[in-house]
């Protein structure tokens, strides 16, 4: 800011000082310019003066030089004839002042000449001279004398005029060596202030006067050689004029200010003034004749010219005061200076004013990019803010610009990744990606959306890519948009697959429906085929079972008679086999009857007979009944009976005959040891065990024990049974809604369980 | 119209009566004992038509099925699971092993002719 208020006044202070200069130097030309046309229009003036002067000389010459053909015409001119062409020319010739003959007259003739003259009515002519005092005599005996014989004035009557006829104009010696000089040349001889007629002009007021005698020879003679003009010198003719006249004359005719003109003789030998002229001019009267003072000439300008006047020259000076014509004539560089200073003026409140708004202009531009800056940064930090990924990418593909997510998420700072190309960057390829939403959008500069699976940022993304339009309408470039939509995606993956694992499941569930219900279809058909065969092997069976017990019971009864010895007396061999026959007998009998009883069950024709009964007593009878059997076979037989035990709903008959079959069997399998009956009372059922010490069973022979028509072990541990007790009496302990089982390790006994529910339960 | 058919079946029984059936419709019919050897065969011969029971002694035949979808990756080979116990597991396995159908062994084979009526 400082620094720009001081590049303003430096740019007012340079155009202040290069205007001023500027007009001073404008002022200082022009004045240059006028002084010199100043100059030259004086000098243009005082050349036309000089022309004048020497057009006035010229004339006075050239008159002058007249008298030459006028004496050559004739022999003897008189003073009558003199007159007369004298006056003639004096009435032309305005600047002459008067004109003379000085004739040349030998020592000899002295005395004719001065009868004569007399004769022609000059009164009192003599030759004369003037004595050292001043004082007029006759003069001196000479060989050669040049008197003034005749003078013809132009207009003025001089009183004495006669006093000066016959003065000899030689009676100088350097005036003579001069007078010889001209006749010796021929030419005319200027002379100024000649004493011989100082006296009598003076008296008439004239300070100067200047004469030229010209040389008058007789033309009889060749003038060819310096004797021949000796010989044939006549006589001067003298024509005196006044400066002051052509001055006067040339100045009345053509007026000259502010010019002061001084006229100097200007032979070798002197240098003497003639004329000067100072024009009337600020404070100063018109003064002739006076030199101008140097010192009050404030701006002089001099020049000078030289004029011949006859065989001599005038130097003619010039002298202006510039000063004087300043008030009228210098006002042009005044104009310049005033109107150059205006204008800086003016041009340095302009300026001024200009710089004062671009003062305005540049604090509102400061003020104004302070808000866009601030605008910028709030934007900026909105940009870095989003979490999608932002690019805005230039039509070459290049990246212009990114926000901080993007950067994150690839781990590159912004360096890395304006300028570079897209491509490059995200898909790490020297070349654009097929599907690339931006490339797109360069080909139609329309808004475009792709979902791409990201393997390096292992992130899917939903890209977007919108035109940029600059204000001309020109495709600019694309901002390139990508969200992180992987969860979404994932999740949307998990629905399909779930939908599509729901699909199948259904579809599964369908065909296995289908499936089943043609095989249980199937199931069904063969299920009543089974029953069908069932009830033919019930009856079957009944039919049989009957059929053999009928006889078997005449069987029985027959040996029991013959045992009894009712039919005669029985031999102890006959007796044996009766025994066996009998024993064999009983056991075919208990052997339909378990068949009987199976069929029953199996076909649900076993009537049951629930009573409250007590399990203890059921315990006793078996014990009872059972004791001889065991005792016979010198086991320990043992009964163990928990008192505690309440009275339960049974079939008293049907239990006596799953316990005394479990008896039986701990007693047919043991060899050693104990067959115990135990009762024990559960949370809501009785138990009942009965517990040998037996071989045991082995694990997986277990489940066999009750299931119909086994038989475990060896033929040899075979004993008799049918292989439908166990079976029988788990069919009984189901009725009861009860459960039996069995427990063993084999070679260290065996446990049958089973327990009754206390609460009676419909069945 | 006639399509060649490449049946994996253990059983020889089932596999007689299948052959019988699907020759006597006019079709091509070659058939495997083991999923292996189905696996190899219809690799081979890139039949039309792929039935496998879902039960073989050396693999389970869900599992052939997801292998002979591996090595013929054109869906022009249809595949159809055949079992004479029906699971839902085994349904849904079958599906997502690319099976497109499955049929359940009848006595009269009449749902296999459906499965098959619908390929063919």
């Amino acid at each position: 800011m400082v620094k720009e208020r001081i590049n303003k006044y430096l740019i007012l202070a340079i155009v202040i000082i290069v205007g001023v200069t500027a007009s001073f130097v404008s002022f200082y030309f022009s004045y240059r310019w006028e002084r010199q046309e100043l100059v030259r229009v004086l000098q243009n003036i005082a050349g036309q003066y000089y022309k004048y002067i020497k057009d006035a000389a010229e004339q006075d010459f050239f008159a002058l030089e007249s008298f030459r053909d006028f004496y050559a015409a004739s022999d003897e001119v008189t003073r009558d004839e003199f007159a007369a062409f004298a006056k003639g020319i004096l009435a032309r010739q305005p600047y002459i002042y008067e004109l003379g003959w000085v004739p040349l007259v030998p020592g000899s003739d002295r005395a004719i000449f001065e009868s004569r003259a007399l004769a022609d009515g000059i009164t009192n002519f003599t030759f004369k001279e003037m004595d050292a005092e001043g004082n007029i005599v006759p003069a001196k005996a000479r060989s050669r004398y040049f008197p003034i014989y005749y003078i013809a004035h132009s207009s003025r009557n001089i009183k004495g005029l006669e006093e000066i006829l016959g003065m000899d104009i030689a009676m100088l010696p350097d005036r003579l060596a001069l007078i010889e000089t001209a006749i010796d040349s021929g030419k005319a001889l200027p002379v100024q202030n000649q004493k011989t007629y100082g006296a009598l002009y003076e008296k008439d007021g004239f300070s100067i006067s200047s004469r030229i005698f010209l040389p008058i020879y007789r033309n009889t003679m060749p003038l060819s050689t310096v004797q021949d003009r000796r010989n044939s010198f006549q006589g001067f003719v003298v024509l005196m004029y006044r400066i002051e006249d052509i001055m006067d004359l040339a100045l009345k005719n053509m007026p000259i200010a502010g010019i002061d003109i001084a006229i100097y003789s200007n032979s070798p030998k002197e240098k003497k003034l003639l004329y000067s002229y100072v024009h009337p001019h600020r404070g100063n009267e018109k003064t002739k004749s006076t030199r101008r003072d140097e010192k009050k000439c404030k701006d002089c300008f001099s020049w000078s010219q030289i004029l011949p006047i006859a065989d001599s020259e005038w130097l003619i000076t010039y002298q202006a005061d510039l000063a004087d014509f300043n008030h009228q004539k210098i006002v042009l560089p005044w104009i310049l200076l005033f109107a150059g200073f205006i204008i800086t003026i003016l041009y340095v409140l302009y300026l001024a004013n200009i710089l004062n708004r671009t003062q305005v202009v540049e604090d509102l531009v400061h003020t104004r990019t302070g808000e866009l800056k601030e605008a910028n940064k709030e934007w900026a930090e909105t940009f870095d803010a989003i979490s999608d990924f932002i690019f805005i990418l230039s039509k070459e593909s290049r990246i212009l610009k990114v926000n901080t997510s993007f950067l994150r998420a690839l781990g590159l700072n912004e360096k890395d990744v304006v300028g570079k190309k897209c491509y490059e960057i995200v898909h790490k390829t020297g070349i654009p990606w097929g599907n690339c939403p931006h490339q797109q959008t360069i080909k139609d500069s329309k808004p475009h959306t792709e979902v791409v699976d990201d393997p390096g940022l292992g992130m899917s993304l939903l890209v977007t890519t919108s035109p940029i339009i600059d204000e001309k309408g020109v495709f600019f470039g694309s901002v390139h948009i990508a969200r992180d939509i992987t969860n979404i995606k994932k999740t949307q993956d998990e629905l399909a697959k779930a939908k599509q694992d729901a699909e199948d499941q259904a579809w599964g569930l369908s065909k296995a429906n289908e499936g089943i219900k043609l095989l249980y279809k199937e199931l069904e058909e063969k299920n009543r085929e089974l029953v069908r065969l069932g009830q033919l092997k019930s009856s079957f069976v009944s039919m049989v079972s009957h059929e053999l017990r009928t006889p078997l019971t005449a069987i029985k009864e027959g040996i029991g008679i013959v045992l009894d010895g009712t039919t005669g007396p029985v031999t102890d061999e006959q007796k044996d086999f009766l025994d066996t026959a009998k024993r064999n007998v009983d056991r075919l009998s208990r052997l339909i009857n378990n068949i009987l009883d199976f069929q029953k069950l199996d076909a649900g024709k076993m009537k049951f007979d629930y009573q409250e009964n007590n399990i203890n007593l059921v315990a006793k009878e078996v014990y009872q009944t059972m004791e001889p059997l065991v005792k016979g076979k010198w086991l320990d037989f043992v009964l163990q009976l928990d008192e505690s035990i309440p009275l339960v709903k049974f079939d008293k008959d049907k239990i006596t005959q799953v316990l005394t079959n479990l008896v039986s069997n701990a007693m047919k399998f043991t060899l050693n040891g104990s067959v115990s009956i135990i009762t024990t009372k559960g949370a809501n059922t009785i138990q009942v065990t009965v517990k040998d010490t037996g071989p045991g069973v082995k694990q997986e022979d277990l489940d066999k024990l009750f299931q119909y028509f086994e038989q475990i072990g060896d033929i040899k541990q075979r004993r008799g049974g049918t292989g439908l007790g166990l079976a029988i009496c788990k069919e009984i302990v189901a009725m009861h809604n009860g459960k039996i089982w069995v427990e063993s390790q084999y070679g260290q006994g065996t446990s049958f369980h089973f327990v009754l529910p206390i609460v009676e339960r419909r069945i | 119209m006639s399509k060649r058919i490449l049946v994996i079946e253990d059983s020889a029984a089932s596999t007689e009566i299948m052959t019988a059936l699907l020759t006597e419709q006019g079709h091509k019919v070659k058939s495997a004992s083991t999923g292996k050897e189905g696996i190899l065969k219809a690799a081979s011969d890139k039949p039309d038509i792929v039935v496998i029971d879902v039960m073989l002694p050396d693999m389970n035949g869900i599992e052939v099925c997801r292998k002979i979808r591996e090595t013929l990756t054109n869906k022009e080979t249809k595949i159809i699971m055949i079992t004479a116990y029906i699971d839902a597991i085994d349904v849904v396995g079958a599906k997502k092993a690319g099976a497109d159908d499955f049929s359940v062994k009848t006595e009269d084979m009449q749902n296999f002719k459906k499965a098959l009526e619908k390929l063919v």
